[in-house]
């Protein structure tokens, strides 16, 4: 068998594999089908229901009338408006009751799926910023409010380091800033409260729980260190900033 | 399968939400196989995976075609969305602690670990591949895709794809050490 009827031949037993039927292979391409049926599923994810949950809520604010084409650029802001105002109006009783869901609790991870699912309804650099910093006071309320309980604590530090990461992403790319010197301001006066706040948490939280608070201030403290950095490497006539697209409005083509 | 997508494609464009949310179900776990892939953490794909489907609700009336057509269409967003936030992220150390959801969590059993331990292997082995051949398998066979539709996706000839795809199991089936097939097998 030829190179190219190699190819064939595996394409085929490929699409006979992927149907579930029996991909009856010629011996020379066995190895391969055996090694596709090997790691396919490591390949394969699933989306959990938590998170399928809050994208299918997602949809269902921003859908609305049939639209034509000469329509479409308002419909784009206004559905962007909608969708925004619908989404704190949702039903969906997942979405009521994990609002209130603490860290360590079982809906705490709903809760956070719904979260992430509003980045997507933030369009530009500086508005998903915004949001990511607000998601860090958050998840700092949580861990103050968790620091009596061993499990909680740990576990609202963790979300608190993932939200601090978040934000880091978000204002910088390359270490340099992708948003306007007032949201780096503002971005460095929060993590700067934070770590006032986490400093004086320290001295009054249990033995058992000043790990995890002097962990979550270390983190802190560096990501307020790292935006300020970033902001220094824009004023400095030494760096030349990198321009990154926001390419979030771009259209699909279809 | 394919009717029932084709009736819900219609529905969408017309505005139907519980369409959506149909198309939503049938797409969304290939998709994310996808993504998952391309992008370092999970809460990215994840992210990247609502933005797709906001965009293609948003520009549904612009799509004119069948499920397969649509399959493609919304494989090609999402490839243009996970460039787009390749392009943003700023690759820190932390982020190889954040693929940590790609390998092996904390051993249960004695045969949990195992398969754990052979799922990590066969993942190393697929992040060694070329990245064009890497991208082909995840859509062949992570996301179900035919080659015309992973040719339509990646911007490839079709026989470019079958290519790829032959090389990138040759070479996993050589890393993992799969059996050749035997000389006098192969007479014919």
């Amino acid at each position: 068998m030829s190179r190219l009827g190699n190819s064939r031949a595996l394409d085929e037993a490929l699409d006979r594999l992927l149907a579930g039927e029996d991909p009856d292979a010629h011996v020379r391409i066995a190895p391969l089908l055996q090694t596709a049926a090997a790691i396919q599923s490591v390949l394969t994810e699933t989306v959990d229901p938590a998170t399928q949950a809050a994208h299918l809520a997602l949809l269902e604010a921003g859908t609305g009338a049939p639209r034509t084409e000469h329509t479409l650029r308002r419909r784009i802001a206004v559905v962007g408006l909608a969708a925004t105002m619908a989404f704190t109006l949702l039903s969906g009783v997942a979405f009521a009751v994990s609002q209130e869901a603490r860290p360590g609790e079982p809906l705490f991870g709903v809760k956070r799926a719904f979260e992430r699912a509003g980045f997507a309804m933030h369009r530009g650099h500086g508005s998903r910023a915004t949001f990511a910093l607000k998601l860090v006071g958050r998840r700092l309320a949580e861990l103050r409010a968790a620091a009596g309980n061993q499990a909680a604590t740990d576990a609202a530090r963790a979300a608190y380091e993932e939200a601090l990461a978040e934000v880091e992403m978000r204002l910088l790319s390359n270490g340099q800033p992708v948003v306007v010197d007032g949201l780096l301001d503002d971005a460095e006066e929060e993590l700067r409260h934070n770590v006032v706040v986490l400093n004086d948490l320290l001295g009054t939280v249990p033995t058992q729980a000043q790990s995890a608070i002097q962990r979550a201030l270390d983190r802190a403290s560096e990501a307020r260190e790292f935006v300020s950095k970033g902001r220094a490497r824009r004023n400095d006539p030494a760096h030349r900033p990198r321009r990154v697209p926001d390419r979030s409005s771009r259209g699909s083509r279809g | 399968m394919s009717s029932e997508l084709d009736e819900a494609i219609g529905r969408a464009r017309s505005g139907d939400r519980e369409a959506f949310a149909v198309l939503y179900r049938a797409y969304a776990g290939p998709l994310l196989s996808f993504l998952a892939k391309r992008v370092r953490r999970r809460d990215d794909a994840e992210d990247l995976l609502a933005q797709t489907f906001l965009e293609a609700m948003r520009d549904i009336a612009r799509f004119d075609g069948d499920a397969a057509g649509f399959r493609a269409w919304l494989f090609r967003i999402a490839h243009l969305r996970a460039i787009d936030l390749a392009r943003q992220i700023e690759r820190r150390p932390e982020d190889d602690l954040e693929a940590a959801g790609d390998r092996p969590g904390p051993l249960g059993t004695d045969e949990q670990a195992l398969a754990a331990l052979e799922r990590s292997r066969l993942w190393d082995a697929v992040q060694r591949l070329p990245e064009e051949q890497r991208r082909v398998l995840v859509l062949r066979l992570g996301s179900g895709l035919t080659s015309a539709e992973i040719g339509a996706v990646l911007g490839k000839r079709t026989g470019a794809v079958k290519a790829l795809q032959h090389r990138a199991l040759a070479n996993l089936a050589r890393d993992l050490g799969v059996p050749r097939a035997a000389p006098e097998a192969l007479q014919e």
